[in-house]
């Protein structure tokens, strides 16, 4: 487990990190949610021992960071590799930082991917480079694995085979992965996991859709047309309204159903036809981000 | 993995792109094939280890460089991280890349010199002896050179956060104190002290506080000839300035490796102490050179000292608070303001201070003349120097030949006590008589100090120099001769400046010729010699060592000038005497930029025109008086002699008499 306490960091007048808490479970695909600027990159940075906070304490698993520098792997969003190296030079030169790197791992996954091992990295393409590194990064078989925006410009094929890699190394062994994005799309289908941070702070974390659980989406449809709007604003005042969105008699409302009567409610108003729907990720996040200072569209889409 | 598996491991990831490796190996064996190869050819002017400034170059050269490449991970972000995202100390990755550096430097060095050494003593016996000394200092020395510039280079590129602040910090680095030393202070004080001529300890600031000069000092650069090259041992004090250079350089080093932030790396600066110290002292010299600069041009430093004080001081501090801001504007601080650095007031403080403490130093300095000193040397710009050496003096931009004269008439006994006493009427009149020649003197104090202050002289003072001229031990040194002993077996030769003839002579002869010139130069006063060009001289060659002493005959010495009659000699044939066949005069004169000419050539054939020039021309080897007895070389003229007896010609070189 990575526990972050008071995290601060800044860069001369700039606060990068300012007092950041967060814990990382164990064995969980974590992501790290912000805009650019937010505190992704520096809190990364600062957990694979690149930078040195200013204030606060990181332990892992209950030592102090430089004490725990091998159980972590740092995957940058564009990552440094020796002029003319392949996959199997950086292989080897990890296997001896490493002790646990599996250099037939490698040579499997890339084969599977259809990378070519001797085939210098700077010939691939950025999809490749991340592919390739992505599997350097899980072979090394480090206990957490720090990825940067990993995801960040690839294609979508790309990206779901390199989210496929994730999941079928998450299936194989308990290892933590942290990987931060500026974009919900690229964790929401991954992580179970998620903080925001936003200006340096923590603005939330956890299992959103665990947290979510008393939020509900129902899809209603009321008897009369020219009735609708009317009944979706008197329906504020009984219930707790996230989000509506009225399209002629159908209505869609995102409620906080504490006390689970919110069905009961809607069908007391004349609705003909209810119908609880399954929540995205992105309407948990819009619904757990509600009354926080914090503007969740910018990193939606 | 052991600390000690992990430092090897780093290590060998040092020469990962074997560039380091390829530069030292590569360097070192092209040094040693070229040392073999000249070592096969000459043995006496070839030098591999001490003495010679081309290795000096190769260890600076190779300092600088291994030290950039070995640390060039700290000035690249992207490799930087990775290798900070391992898990490996930063500390490991940094000494582990010292040590690969110097190994790559020290292992082929080494072995270059073990070779040559050995090489040599193979072939030269002279050098034989001194195989295992020569070779052992000249490691010792140029591991020394080698280890300051590459703890220079290491400590830039870790100061600093990208390569072009990396190297204009190296050669600020490098150039700051011999700017300081020779551009500043030394300009200072020529223009405020009347008497300056050369600092000593100035010097010896510049040697030890300027790495390259410390390590041409340290490594024997400045000697030439094989058996002091081969017998050199750098002095205490250069080698204790290395000692503190590389040891404070690597403290530096460690500090600042330390307290080295990753994220500051692409910066101009990645510490803020560096930054802050660069800062001042950029300001601080800039100031200074231009205050400088300004004194120089304006002229004034002497006839008013204090004013030109003042503008000195005001020119300091505004050139300091300009370069400041520029500075500042290059670092790009939002809010560039003064107060931001309060204490870049120290800079301006000093330099104000310093531009005004030449003008109130300077009567101290001035008025320096010890009571009491072990010796004094003395040169007085004219006497007893030929035209060349004159010429060389008179200029004043250069010390070699006023140091050679110095050292040659350094009086310790009675000539002492007349120079000292001739200096205090000098120095007195220093401010108000205009300059006829200048007087180099050279205090030498008991302990062991030298002192040196350059006078104007007025004519008047020229003449009362015949106080010194005169004493028994100021003419032992102007006529060596006097001192000769035991001369029957040496070699007589006569020259008037035009031919030489040996003089055949018996033993005795030749000793009371010695006699007689003692007597004569007994009896010379200086006055005499505004009277005539010498005649010739006598070269007396020692059978014993092979050199040769110079006996100057004027027509005044009876004495010799009777004994050389004797001996077959016409003292009494000039120029004039000699068959001239032609003269040939060049005349130059100033045409403006871009136009040709500028020369005028003129030959004279005729009978009568060769006769009217011979009467008006001497010798240029007989010009050894300048300032008693000048003679005009505004034309440089050349004559064709014809000796009947050989029936030859030579051509020589004359200058114009003084016209009566």
């Amino acid at each position: 487990m990575i526990q972050i306490r008071e995290l601060k960091k800044n860069f001369d007048d700039v606060c990068a990190v300012s007092g950041l808490s967060l814990n990382i479970p164990e064995g969980t695909l974590f992501g790290i949610l912000g805009t650019n600027g937010a505190g992704k990159t520096t809190m990364l940075r600062i957990l694979s021992g690149i930078l040195e906070a200013d204030g606060g304490e990181i332990i892992i698993d209950g030592e102090p960071l430089d004490k725990a520098k091998e159980k972590i792997f740092f995957l940058s969003d564009s990552p440094y590799y020796f002029p003319n190296a392949g996959m199997e030079q950086m292989a080897k030169f990890y296997e001896d930082q490493y002790p646990d790197m599996d250099r037939e791992s490698v040579a499997f996954m890339a084969e599977a991917l259809e990378l070519d091992m001797s085939r210098p990295l700077r010939t691939f393409s950025k999809g490749m480079k991340r592919q390739a590194f992505l599997i350097l990064a899980l072979c090394a078989r480090t206990k957490y694995l720090l990825c940067d925006e990993v995801f960040d410009g690839l294609d979508p094929i790309v990206a779901e085979v390199m989210k496929n890699l994730f999941r079928q190394e998450m299936r194989e062994r308990r290892f933590t992965a942290v990987v931060a994005s500026h974009r919900l799309n690229e964790l929401e289908d991954i992580c179970g996991n998620i903080a925001i941070l936003h200006k340096g702070g923590l603005v939330t974390a956890g299992d959103m859709k665990n947290r979510a659980e008393h939020v509900k989406k129902f899809q209603c449809v009321f008897e009369e047309e020219e009735d609708t709007g009317r009944i979706a604003s008197e329906l504020q005042k009984d219930l707790d309204i996230v989000r509506s969105h009225v399209d002629g008699s159908f209505v869609t409302l995102v409620v906080r159903d504490k006390t689970n009567d919110a069905k009961e409610i809607l069908t007391s108003r004349a609705a003909v036809l209810i119908r609880e729907a399954p929540m995205s990720l992105e309407e948990v996040f819009i619904a757990e981000m509600e009354g926080r200072d914090y503007d969740i569209r910018k990193v939606l889409h | 993995m052991t600390f000690g598996k992990c430092f090897i491991n780093w290590i060998k990831e040092a020469g990962r792109g074997h560039l380091c490796a390829f530069a030292g190996w590569g360097t070192m064996f092209v040094y040693g094939v070229l040392l073999i190869t000249r070592l096969s050819f000459n043995t006496d002017y070839t030098y591999f280890g001490v003495g010679s400034v081309e290795l000096i170059w190769v260890c600076v050269g190779l300092g600088l460089f291994l030290g950039f490449s070995e640390f060039f991970y700290l000035l690249q972000q992207k490799k930087q991280d990775f290798y900070y995202s391992l898990p490996v100390k930063k500390d490991v990755i940094f000494w582990s890349r010292y040590v690969h550096g110097l190994v790559h430097f020290l292992v082929p060095f080494l072995l270059v010199m073990a070779v040559c050494g050995v090489y040599q003593a193979s072939l030269d016996m002279v050098f034989a002896p001194f195989t295992g000394s020569y070779t052992a200092k000249s490691m010792l020395i140029f591991t020394g050179v080698f280890l300051i510039f590459y703890h220079i280079g290491i400590l830039c590129v870790t100061i600093c956060g990208n390569i072009i602040s990396a190297v204009l910090v190296c050669a600020s680095f490098i150039l700051y104190f011999p700017v300081f030393i020779r551009n500043v202070l030394t300009t200072f004080c020529e223009n405020y002290f009347i008497t300056y001529y050369r600092i000593e300890l100035l010097e010896k600031l510049n040697n030890i506080l300027s790495p390259f000069d410390l390590s041409v000092s340290m490594s024997g650069g400045g000697v030439f000839e094989k058996p002091l090259v081969l017998r050199f041992a750098p002095s205490g004090i250069w080698v204790a300035a290395a000692a503190i250079w590389i040891l404070v350089l690597f403290f530096l080093v460690v500090m600042a490796s330390g307290k080295r932030r990753a994220e500051r790396t692409g910066r101009i600066f990645t510490l803020t102490a560096a930054e802050r110290i660069c800062e001042t002292a950029i300001a601080f010299l800039s100031g200074m050179w231009v205050a400088g600069f300004i004194i120089d041009v304006s002229g004034m430093a002497k006839s008013r000292p204090l004013w030109t004080g003042v503008l000195g001081a005001a020119v300091s501090i505004i050139v300091v608070c300009c370069v400041h801001f520029l500075l500042e504007a290059i670092m790009k601080k939002k809010d560039i303001k003064f107060s931001r650095r309060k204490w870049q007031l120290v800079a301006c403080v000093a330099a104000a201070g310093m531009s005004a403490a030449f003008p109130v130093g300077a009567p101290a300095y001035d008025g320096y003349l010890p009571e009491q000193v072990a010796a004094v040397g003395i040169s007085v710009d004219g006497i007893n120097m030929d035209y060349d050496t004159y010429l060389e003096v008179s200029r004043r931009n250069e010390c070699y030949e006023a140091d050679s004269q110095m050292e040659k008439y350094t009086l310790s006994s009675e000539g002492k006590t007349a120079v000292m006493g001739w200096l205090r009427t000098v120095a007195e009149q220093r401010r108000t008589s205009e300059a006829y020649t200048y007087a180099d003197v050279c205090f030498l104090t008991e302990d062991g100090s030298s002192h040196y202050r350059s006078y104007p002289v007025s004519r008047e003072a020229v003449e009362a120099f015949a106080a010194v001229y005169e004493t028994e031990e100021y003419k032992r040194i102007a006529y060596p001769a006097v001192e000769l002993e035991a001369v029957s077996e040496n070699r007589f030769t006569w020259d008037d400046g035009i031919s030489s003839s040996g003089l055949k002579m018996s033993g005795d002869e030749k000793e009371a010729m010695i006699a007689a010139y003692r007597e004569d130069v007994a009896e010379l006063r200086m006055e005499e010699l505004h009277t005539t060009l010498p005649l010739g001289e006598v070269k007396i060659k020692s059978s014993k060592t092979g050199g040769t002493t110079d006996m100057l005959i004027y027509p005044f010495f009876e004495h010799t000038c009777a004994l050389l009659k004797k001996c077959g000699v016409d003292t009494g044939k000039t120029l004039a005497s000699y068959p001239v066949k032609s003269v040939e005069v060049m005349e130059s004169y100033y045409v403006p930029a871009g136009t040709s000419g500028g020369v005028s050539r003129s030959y004279y054939e005729a009978p009568d025109e060769v006769e009217e020039w011979k009467q008006k021309l001497a010798p240029y080897e007989l010009d050894l008086q300048p300032l008693f007895y000048p003679l005009d070389h505004s034309k440089d003229i050349t004559i064709e002699v014809e000796d009947v007896e050989t029936n030859s010609t030579s051509y020589v070189s004359c200058a114009l008499l003084p016209e009566m």
